[in-house]
């Protein structure tokens, strides 16, 4: 029961996080310079996001940790790719 | 009985671990397949801004990023609901009120999309204007097709779910429907920044 209910705590926090981390994009965009260069910390909030569904959200941090290390190396790949030919 | 203890030991000692993510293999495939097509629409996407930001950007200025940004928290919102949903199926808990909450969250994005496209795409804005324009659409349009899809499959979900009794047999189903709204989710927190903030000033 106490597991099932940190479960459910962990879900709550990290949909506060993520909403957060929605609006700090948001902010950081009307405050960044114009240029590419943006990309980087913008993308990288997006990728943690990312990082953060799957990992709780998908339930992927108490399914498998294969799953969760595979998921975690795709979406740092794809973040790198992106900035990469952005900022090129 | 030390038969049955065996017999399970034996089918743990042979489970991949893929057999232990939520939902099934299948909708895992569904996922994989999912995100590497919209990962390469990203990719193309970025390697075309980068070769003419000034067109991207100049499209790019008017579009209404704090409806964008709403947009993304609705989502998110619906995912949370959606994965309370499945905590709840596994607690044998009330789901059917949490995955009402998340096809509603759909239905909000849907609204907000589409009044979004009333104020963006007048003055003739079509997917031939120019290659900013072309993903803008195709890829929020085909985004916007998986949400409808999401909102379905958790009404039904929903509606599935309504009596406790019938939670056992529903429970993979419940799961498979949240890691297919996670996955409109992850496609999203990409897309907007991508389509809405990286470089609009």
């Amino acid at each position: 029961m106490n597991a099932a209910r940190a479960n459910a705590r962990l879900v709550d926090v990290t949909w506060i996080v993520l909403v957060a981390l929605t609006f700090s994009m948001y902010f950081v965009d009307q405050r960044v310079a114009a240029e590419a260069s943006g990309a980087l910390p913008i993308l990288s909030m997006a990728i943690a996001k990312c990082l953060l569904v799957g990992a709780v959200f998908m339930g992927l941090l108490r399914a498998s940790r294969v799953a969760l290390a595979l998921h975690c190396a795709t979406f740092v790949a794809l973040g790198v790719a992106l900035i990469a030919a952005l900022i090129s | 009985m030390s038969a049955t203890i065996e017999n399970r030991n034996e089918n743990q000692k042979n489970a991949h671990w893929w057999d232990a993510l939520p939902g099934g293999t299948v909708i895992w495939i569904v996922v994989v397949a999912e995100l590497l097509t919209f990962a390469m629409f990203f990719v193309a996407y970025a390697a075309g801004y980068s070769a003419d930001p000034d067109i991207y950007r100049d499209s790019q200025a008017t579009l209404p990023v704090l409806s964008g940004t709403i947009n993304t928290a609705v989502l998110l919102t619906g995912s949370w609901m959606v994965a309370r949903a499945a905590l709840a199926i596994e607690e044998r808990r009330p789901a059917a009120a949490w995955l009402v909450g998340t096809a509603l969250s759909g239905v909000v994005f849907t609204v907000i999309k589409f009044a979004e496209y009333g104020h963006t795409l007048e003055g003739g804005i079509t997917m031939s204007t120019n290659n900013y324009w072309f993903y803008y659409i195709f890829l929020t349009l085909m985004h916007l097709m998986h949400v409808l899809f999401g909102i379905v499959f958790a009404a039904m979900m929903a509606w599935k779910v309504r009596r406790l009794d019938a939670y056992a047999e529903n429970a993979g189903a419940v799961e498979a429907t949240a890691t297919y709204w996670h996955l409109v989710d992850l496609i999203w927190i990409l897309l907007f920044p991508l389509l809405y903030l990286v470089g609009a000033q």
